[in-house]
């Protein structure tokens, strides 16, 4: 018997049941038509890619490519990729994430000379004299560690390393630190590398240096979970003092937020990886995307974006507008430690690191 | 009754609206801290988008899904009781008392491509984590014992006299279902939906970690929201915020619609 | 529970009849969608938990030990507990009071303020969250900054259990009679000692059992609680956070340790719970 109330009754169940598999199956964002690529980086990454997408998209080897996205705390997104997250191209924060994905056979173990078949950047050359066309291999992007602080300085931070951990002046508070978590964030890393190698350099014995990072880690009152997250944080009003990349903090200061930067006088070079994944280099848009962002225009847009390009060439054009270090003041990790982060990441932030020991002290203060 | 003392009423009123009230408008004022163009703008970022349709289909799988089940499987304990039924009695409040992060890792252990099933699952081509059926699976299971624990002990309050009654006069089992039971159930079932639907929209924690928070694909709104904020665009976070503020306000009526109507029945039959 | 009136009289003489007999063979009571309800809560709930537990115990129990009593852990689980007890505490003595007010007054904003008790589980966490963290942060507009600090989290706490109190007292508060109040009021006794002595008993199993869930659900809590704690490990890391930065960062056996460590005090603090309410309806 057709009631209204029957029919309606039917009407409903007849579009439940149409729900479920129209919701399964209507297409997401990305077409099938067109070429996808999974973007799989950093946290501070996001406008940089954002930025290259865009103007990829506009030249002729990227009319038809497509980008999915996905950024967040560097060890996590790593972590994601070798638990099975789709991506074509990866950029991470630091080296030992790419050697976890090639471990995890995820990523090919040729990923740094993939940049060496870029076109347009000097193909004639071979071995060692194409390599120095690019700082290192496999580097997408440089930086370096820098303070961010409130506009005008009001706490006077020097570019000593050392004398963050000085008690301050009368009426003056006191230092608060924010840097990210260590053990999610690959910028935390660089951070607190830069601050050991600051301690060493200056010739502290392992106890005064131990001492002295047991003080950053205590004067430090948030560790939010990425590089990003820890600059809103800052932002946001927590804290006097970040720890940040270069780039992250110059496009705070583009975007007229009210805080400037303090070089420190020395830093560890930041060298952030991009390679393709096994998926990748079978991606005939990923591979074109790849040799955009390490092409002279990719690296230009970096430039323009804060980030010290890896190419000679445009670095050579973009030099001036980035703060000079002298040659005792900017070293590759290498120069530091000649294994680099194959021994530092395990001695400083492993599971018996002299870092992840010192954690506990977070926040305890100086 | 005597009425509570008037210094009791008046500290609750101030307890309820400081707590619950003064937050929800504090997101409807800086959602529109802005003015109306900027919030028209803000609705058209394409993130945002994205994420409100992802969570839109989400909550069409996960919600019914989860209905049916709840309804059938709380007839199926009261009204048959056998150790399999027993079995889930005892299960069923388990999301309840499991933090989200601990749920979006149990599901990761289990079905991601290096976890327990996931070499069945690259045979079958089946992408169950970072994907669009690993959050409808989360979503499930946050959920899952909300419609339930309405009905069970309603329909042992019940009891099975009046189906018993229908069935000797004749009345087949589908009708009696749809025309008795339903309709002793059906406000409690609505409160458990709309209960069922807030916790789907609202999922954040196991989201989190199986989704893989790929802008575009697998970014619900709530991980829009968390995103935005960390990415310091607090006006687009709480722009999201607030449609969610709004969606929870409509449930919170729906809630308050059936919980009347429920104890209207309860009255009408005592 | 209210006596169900609407039984009617049995008829055990006469048989079951034809009709009755498919009801009860209908698709409820078949084998094959018990066996789908079984393998659908297996493939959900149970599968997922076998998982964890085999994942914590991948290395033995020496290591489970170690990675669950870390002491990044216990400070994770110390800064919970407590932050979850006093919330969940709180909102006991707030909930009873609150649903006392709901069940016997009336005045006008009643019915909004009933509604707004449901807020906290119809709004998503992150909201929340990122509510409290800009209300009560840095650059709070209230002048209050609550970031970094353990009344910050028990506050997003309390913001988030107060339906689970207030809902588990208001029925019983309901269908209460208070006749035996009203008999002792007449014989002598004054209002606070008749709600001592006689009110509060009887609403004491209602009480705990709405605390225990505020308490389970409050341990278990990360999208509120993570923004305004400023997740210092050691000091302001709450447990569910401190699991997710294992999770992330290639610790999946560390992860699976600690989280079957909450899962374990979760299962304490329920049966806990659930023992003393039973005991308590007992002893009356």
């Amino acid at each position: 018997m057709f009631t209204p109330r029957s029919v309606a009754k039917r009407v409903a169940v007849a579009l439940s049941v149409a729900a479920l598999p129209a919701a399964l199956l209507l297409p997401t964002s990305a077409q099938a038509s067109t070429d996808t690529v999974a973007i799989v980086g950093y946290s501070v990454a996001k406008p940089a890619f954002t930025a290259l997408e865009t103007a990829f998209q506009a030249t002729s080897a990227g009319a038809n490519v497509s980008f999915t996205n996905s950024f967040g705390a560097s060890d996590t997104q790593t972590n994601n990729v070798a638990n099975g997250q789709a991506a074509d191209l990866v950029n991470l924060s630091y080296l030992p994430n790419i050697e976890t994905l090639v471990t995890a056979g995820k990523v090919p173990s040729n990923w740094a000379s993939q940049e060496l078949n870029v076109a347009g950047v000097n193909v004639a050359l071979t071995g060692r004299k194409q390599q120095t066309v690019y700082n290192t291999p496999g580097m997408l992007t440089d930086s370096v560690v820098v303070f961010v602080v409130r506009q005008g300085n009001p706490l006077h931070i020097g570019r000593n390393w050392l004398n963050l951990i000085k008690p301050q002046r009368k009426g003056q508070p006191a230092i608060q630190i924010v840097t990210p978590n260590p053990s999610t964030s690959g910028s935390a890393r660089w951070n607190l590398l830069s601050a050991y190698a600051a301690a060493v350099d200056a010739g502290y014995s392992p106890t005064q240096t131990s001492s002295y990072l047991k003080s950053i880690l205590g004067l430090t009152v948030a560790q939010p979970v990425s590089g990003s997250a820890a600059l809103s944080a800052f932002l946001g009003g927590t804290g006097n003092v970040l720890l940040n990349y270069e780039d992250d903090a110059i496009a705070a200061v583009k975007a007229g937020d009210a805080v400037q930067i303090v070089y420190p006088s020395k830093s560890i070079l930041i060298e952030n990886p991009a390679a393709l994944t096994n998926s990748g280099v079978n991606n005939p848009g990923a591979v074109a995307f790849y040799e955009y962002i390490f092409s002279p225009a990719g690296q230009t847009i970096l430039a323009n974006l804060g980030y010290r390009p890896v190419l000679s060439s445009v670095w050579k054009s973009v030099k001036s507008n980035f703060q000079a270090y002298p040659a005792s003041g900017l070293n590759k990790i290498t120069t530091f430690d000649p294994a680099g982060w194959d021994t530092l990441n395990n001695s400083l932030f492993g599971s018996s690191g002299l870092i992840t020991g010192l954690e506990q002290y977070a926040g305890s203060g100086a | 009754m005597t009425k509570s003392p008037l210094w009791l009423r008046f500290a609750v009123i101030v307890y309820v609206l400081g707590l619950i009230g003064v937050p929800l408008g504090f997101v409807f004022q800086r959602m529109f801290a802005h003015g109306w163009s900027a919030l028209v703008s803000a609705f058209s970022d394409p993130a945002m988008r994205s994420a409100m349709w992802l969570t839109v289909r989400v909550v069409v799988v996960a919600v019914p899904v989860n209905t049916v089940v709840g309804v059938g499987v709380a007839l199926w304990i009261v009204r048959h009781p056998s150790w399999r039924s027993r079995l889930i009695d005892r299960v069923i409040d388990v999301p309840l008392a499991i933090s989200p992060i601990i749920i979006g890792l149990m599901l990761e252990l289990a079905y991601a491509t290096n976890g327990w099933f996931g070499r069945a699952e690259a045979a079958l081509g089946l992408h169950i984590i970072f994907s669009y059926p690993g959050i409808v699976l989360a979503s499930v299971f946050v959920s899952l014992p909300l419609v339930s624990r309405q009905l069970i002990p309603l329909l042992r309050e019940i009891g099975d006299h009046q189906e018993q009654t229908a069935a000797s006069l004749g009345a087949g089992p589908v009708r009696i279902f749809l025309t008795i039971t339903m309709r002793s159930i059906l406000w409690a079932t609505a409160y458990g939906v709309s209960l069922t639907t807030a916790r789907v929209l609202g999922e954040y924690g196991a989201v989190l970690i199986v989704s893989g928070n790929i802008t575009g694909l697998t970014q619900t709104l709530t991980l829009n929201i968390g995103s935005n904020f960390e990415n310091y665009d607090a006006f687009q976070g709480f722009v999201g915020a607030g449609v969610l503020a709004t969606t929870s306000v409509l449930i919170l009526l729906v809630l308050g619609v059936a919980r009347h109507r429920e104890r209207k029945r309860h009255e009408h039959l005592a | 529970m209210a006596p169900d009136v609407t039984a009617p009289p049995t008829t055990p003489t006469q048989p079951p009849s034809r009709g009755w007999l498919r009801w009860r063979a209908s698709g409820v009571t078949s084998a094959t969608s018990q066996g789908l309800a079984l393998s659908f809560y297996s493939l959900v709930v149970l599968i997922p938990l076998a998982a964890l537990f085999s994942s914590a115990f991948t290395h033995g129990w020496g290591v489970f030990w170690r990675d669950a009593t870390a002491k990044e852990a216990i400070d994770a689980y110390r800064l919970t507990i407590e932050c979850s007890l006093v919330g969940a505490a709180l909102n006991a003595v707030a909930g009873l009071g609150t649903a006392w007010v709901l069940v016997r007054d009336q005045f006008p904003g009643k019915a909004i303020i009933n509604a707004l008790i449901d807020l906290p589980f119809a709004l998503p966490t992150v909201v929340a969250g990122v509510t409290f963290y800009t209300l009560y942060g840095p650059l709070s507009p209230v002048h209050l900054t609550l970031t970094g600090t353990w009344v910050g989290i028990t506050l997003a706490i309390v913001f988030v259990t107060l339906p689970f109190t207030v809902r588990s007292v208001q029925p019983v508060l309901e269908t209460m009679t208070f006749s035996a109040e009203a008999a002792a009021s007449t014989l002598g006794a004054s209002s606070v000692r008749v709600f001592f002595t006689i009110t509060l008993p009887t609403l004491a199993p209602a009480i705990i059992t709405g605390a225990g869930l505020a308490f389970a659900r409050a341990m278990g809590e990360y999208g509120s609680v993570v923004f305004i704690s400023n997740n210092l490990p050691y000091h302001t890391e709450v447990a569910s956070s401190y699991i997710y930065s294992l999770a992330s960062s290639q610790n999946p056996v560390g992860a699976a340790a600690t989280a079957v460590a909450m899962l374990v005090f979760a299962l304490i603090a329920l049966t806990a719970v659930s023992i003393t309410s039973r005991r308590l309806v007992r002893g009356r």
